[in-house]
């Protein structure tokens, strides 16, 4: 019997520890959770109830939100982009409100924040992405969004609705090293595909960044694909042959033909074309930052927006997306609009190539996005959402 | 009725029973239940497909099985990829075969010099994760194909590597079979130490020449543990994903393991499940045959009676020249890769090897640029290493203590239905690739199913799945520690009327405690290194080394990626030595038992 009774006492400790392990860190994680929300419950009720009249009649005015943001005491991100951390600071200093940012690489904060949402344990309160396709698929078709407005946001942008805040545009830009072959010298975008140029052009891997299949889904639509096919007759002085549905599809067929290096991150690619004494001349399309820090790098970058038929580079929204269920939703408001704000953007300003969706905000590029719009490719949710999975399927054949 | 009960109460009585019932319910849930879930998922509509199958998420569809098998590229995209799949494993094995037998014979039965040298620097092959080998290779050989910077080797003899070289299938085979040589060393070195050598000098005797010799009695006798070492690097090399990456990608070269990353990670995860279930029906499909090949034995590694007889061959004028080359070749694998990591993370511009280029900011800097601190003074890497320390002390005292009992249970029951199901049930995990076992136990923990919780977002789940898929190697540990002691021992314990507790405690586990100690180790080592299984269920508050190089990796930041990738090797190594000096543990015993 006595054996019995300690075997049952050892196999309770030992094969089900995992278990135990597992149920004592989530009570553990819970009743944090639950503490710092039960402050939050009453307001929340309230809030609720005041939300409600909020739509009916306006949303909080920014004082009532800083306050009811301050309440709340703190703010969990996720964003992949770098410079966030100082703008998390810069947020923390000036309203005292404690800031816990993450960067996460784009696939992975989807992931993650959709298992939090399934899982009903929200952990972060907002997410920067940028992958326009998945947010729209996996964030604001499930729900996951908040769905919030705010009239100040409305004035700037042009939009009330919040669900889907596009707070600035990052851009992401065709370059070369201009050691051997001096500047504008990439007139045209068809030389990548052409076979004189094999195997000199580096871009990271679609399948690990979303907003490369973005940007080529894009190449497919009008007036994208017309505007190629033009740039082809220019470039080949002859019509272009359709194998596929347009010259969009045909680039992207030709592209991976000519032996397009893929890679696992942008300072790769520019690390690639950018690297001195080298005896060709790579063309990449990466990032528009990496442009700005060739100097420390030590490698040698150029790109002509103006002189590169048809376009030259790609320009995508990232949005400040609030979770429904977060712990902290106003201060994840206050952040948002605050985003918008001079100092919010402040950790922005030296971002070369990233322009504050508040056109009032400075810019560290000589030139302004509305300067760039004709030259680069436009983002559109709609298309991508239609056509983004044909594309991927596409490009699985090809590689 | 009385009676069954009667008998019931009897049966359960005997620990043995007991442990072996619990596994097989937990084991249930955490891996056939997995398995099922793969294939649900393989057949209903995921949220980022909707506007892919254009039906509504959750709904049934034959859409991922018709578009990997049915459509017209499916040659490009399915096989092609297994074909390159099947290519890797098996060259991989037969490198790791070769390497690690000849490696084994040289240290064990011959008079060669440094053996305790490069036994131990060859293990660091197997302790190293395996990728760190592959960013080493590019380190080294990267050529002008991808651009860029050439490597070291280019640097310095002038001489352009030719792109099969560099990139591809011969590194990424060559990388994959000798990270996993150490197994065979061990599996294979196992034997030779104890084969009795009064077989082989029988035959010298007899007069059958070396050949022969080395054909009719060493092959056969060392077949077990060939097999076991086919089964363990077929599995691993199918499933291999980092190195496949790092060193496929520029030529287009993509395996199974590449492609469904590249679907789960996508916008078709249904088609990522589809690859994963191919994957598992071809590495159970190993394990049959290697089942069969082995027939009835009673562990994967035979002990053929102890030997006192060991005779070394002599490699006579031989011999100094090998011992350079095999010392020579064991340094080249495992120390210029630290040389390689260490001067990546000290150099400001890639590339560029003069002094002045030399710098300590991303160790210790306030500001290294791009908005982060040094390494050392980043609080983000000194949460990651706590983090990672914790996880892994958890899962070996998870997975140890599991696989031991798992290993006296399975023992004493040997040969009854229960434990044949068990000791499958245990090994099963290996089986299934890391992301696929992530990605399922993500969809699976992230709701609540009946009384089990939402684990997504704990620490907990961490230590769950490092446990589930480190059982086969602590239950093979603890397996072959009890068939090594003779159930006598215990019996006569019974009899006295010793309680079951004080007979693990004062008899078992005394006995086998250095064994034991080892399928703690084993676990221990393989989660400080692992990346795969955790990049998708870490949480910020959860961050893991080796999360936080992925994350380095994806952002390109070179040098950080260089110096957390040289403070994970250093930190497992010496781990590693200091538990086989406090408590005379050590991997090679674990595998090898």
């Amino acid at each position: 019997m006595k054996s019995k009774k300690m075997l049952a006492v050892l196999l309770a400790t030992t094969i089900t520890a995992i278990s135990l392990m597992g149920c004592g860190s989530t009570a553990d994680t819970q009743t944090e959770n639950t503490e710092s929300t039960a402050e939050v419950t009453e307001e929340a009720t309230e809030e609720t109830e005041s939300a409600e009249e909020e739509t009916a009649v306006d949303e909080m005015s920014y004082d009532d939100l800083v306050a009811a943001a301050k309440e709340e005491g703190s703010l969990v991100f996720y964003g992949a982009n770098s410079y966030l951390q100082d703008a998390a600071d810069n947020f923390a200093n000036e309203f005292g409100i404690k800031v816990e940012f993450t960067q996460l690489g784009e696939t992975e904060m989807i992931e993650k924040v959709t298992a939090e949402c399934n899982s009903g344990a929200v952990n972060a309160d907002l997410v920067c992405a940028q992958d326009t396709y998945r947010v729209a698929a996996e964030l604001i078709n499930t729900g996951y969004a908040m769905n919030w407005s705010n009239s100040r946001v409305g004035e700037i942008l042009g939009d009330s609705d919040c669900t889907m805040m596009t707070w600035y545009y990052d851009t992401k830009s065709f370059m070369y090293n201009d050691e051997l072959v001096g500047d504008k010298w990439l007139t045209n975008l068809w030389r990548i595909t052409d076979p004189e140029y094999k195997g000199l052009f580096t871009m990271k891997d679609p399948a690990s960044e979303g907003v490369n299949y973005d940007m080529l889904t894009m190449l497919t639509s009008e007036p994208y694909a017309s505007k190629l096919a033009e740039s082809y007759k220019e470039y080949y002085g002859k019509d272009i042959e359709l194998t596929t549905d347009n010259a969009g599809w045909e680039f992207i067929k030709m592209l991976f033909e000519n032996g397009v290096i893929l890679t696992t991150s942008d300072s790769t690619c520019a690390t690639t074309v950018g690297a001195l004494g080298q005896a060709d001349t790579w063309i990449g399309y990466f990032s528009t930052q990496r442009y700005s820090t060739q100097e420390e790098k030590g490698i040698k970058l150029s790109y002509d927006y103006e002189t590169c038929a048809p376009f030259a580079g790609y320009a995508y929204p990232v949005y400040a997306i609030i979770l429904n269920g977060c712990s902290h939703p106003n201060a994840a408001k206050l952040f948002s609009e605050w985003l918008l704000s001079e100092n919010g953007w402040a950790a922005f300003n030296d971002y070369f190539g990233g322009f504050s969706a508040n056109p009032a905000n400075v810019h560290a590029t000589d030139y302004s996005f509305d300067d760039i719009k004709q030259y680069i490719v436009m983002d559109d949710a709609d298309y991508l959402v239609e056509h983004r999975a044909d594309v991927e399927d596409f490009i699985e054949t090809l590689r | 009725m009385k009676v069954k009960v009667r008998k019931f109460i009897n049966y359960i009585r005997k620990p043995q029973h007991v442990i072996l019932l619990v596994l097989l319910v937990c084991l249930a849930y955490l891996v056939v239940f997995p398995l099922f879930y793969i294939v649900k998922d393989t057949l209903i509509v995921h949220t980022s497909e909707v506007n892919r199958v254009h039906a509504n998420a959750g709904t049934l569809t034959n859409y991922h099985w018709a578009k990997t098998f049915l459509a017209s590229d499916t040659f490009a995209t399915f096989w092609q990829p297994l074909l390159h799949s099947l290519i890797c494993a098996v060259l991989s094995c037969v490198i790791a075969i070769l390497v690690g037998g000849l490696f084994a014979w040289l240290i064990i039965r011959t008079d060669m010099h440094c053996k305790k040298l490069c036994s131990t620097l060859f293990m660091f092959l197997y302790i190293m994760p395996g990728w760190t080998l592959a960013i080493a290779w590019t380190n080294f050989f990267k050529n002008s194909l991808v651009g860029g910077t050439t490597g070291i080797f280019e640097a310095i003899t002038r001489v352009s590597t030719p792109n099969w070289f560099a990139y591809g299938l011969f590194p990424i085979v060559l990388v994959t079979g000798l990270h996993y040589a150490p197994y065979a060393y061990i599996l294979i070195g196992g034997i030779l130490k104890n084969m009795d050598s009064n077989l082989e000098e029988a035959a010298q005797i007899l007069n059958v020449s070396r050949a022969g010799i080395f054909v009719k009695i060493t092959i056969p006798l060392v077949k077990p543990a060939i097999l076991s070492t086919i089964l363990l690097v077929f599995a691993s090399g199918l499933s291999v994903f980092s190195t496949a990456q790092f060193l496929g990608l520029p030529v287009n070269f993509y395996t199974l393991a590449t492609k469904m990353y590249s679907y789960l990670n996508g916008t078709n995860p249904g088609r990522g499940y589809v690859y994963a279930v191919v994957m598992m029906v071809l590495s159970l499909t190993i394990l049959v045959l290697n089942q069969r090949m082995l027939g009835t034995r009673k562990s994967y590694t035979t002990v053929s009676g102890k030997s006192s007889n060991i005779s070394l061959t002599k490699l006579r004028k031989g011999r100094k020249i090998i011992s350079i080359l095999v010392t020579a070749f064991v340094i080249c694998v495992t120390i210029l890769p630290f040389i390689s990591f260490a001067t990546e993370s000290l150099t400001q511009v890639k590339g560029d090897y003069s002094l002045a280029n030399f710098t300590l900011k991303y160790w210790i800097a306030e500001d290294a640029g791009i908005g982060f601190s040094g390494i050392l003074r980043n609080p983000v890497f000194w949460k990651a290493l706590k983090n990672t320390l914790l996880l892994a002390v958890c899962c070996s005292l998870g997975a140890g203590t599991v696989g031991a009992l798992a290993g006296y249970g399975i023992a004493r029951k040997w040969g009854s239905k229960l434990s044949t199901v068990v000791n499958g049930l245990t090994f099963l995990p290996y089986l299934i690739p890391s992301i696929a076992l992530s990605a399922i136990y993500l969809s699976m923990f992230s709701t609540r199913h009946g009384i089990i919780p939402a684990l997504y977002g704990t620490y907990g789940m961490l230590v769950l799945i490092g446990v589930v898929k480190y059982l086969p190697m602590a239950s093979r540990s603890g397996l072959n520690s009890m068939f090594q002691i003779s159930a006598t021992l215990e019996e006569s314990a019974t009899v006295m009327g010793i309680p079951w507790w004080k007979r693990m405690c004062k008899i078992l586990i005394p006995i086998q405690k250095t064994s034991i100690m080892s399928g703690y180790l084993l676990p221990f080592t393989s989660c400080t290194r692992e990346m795969e299984l955790f990049v998708l269920l870490y949480t910020p508050n959860s961050v893991l080394l080796t999360t936080l190089l992925f994350m380095y990796n994806q952002k390109g930041y070179e040098q950080f990626a260089n110096a957390i990738t040289l403070l994970i090797v250093i930190l497992v190594i010496s781990l590693n030595a200091l538990i086989n000096k406090i408590t005379g543990a050590s991997i090679d015993s674990g595998i090898g038992g």
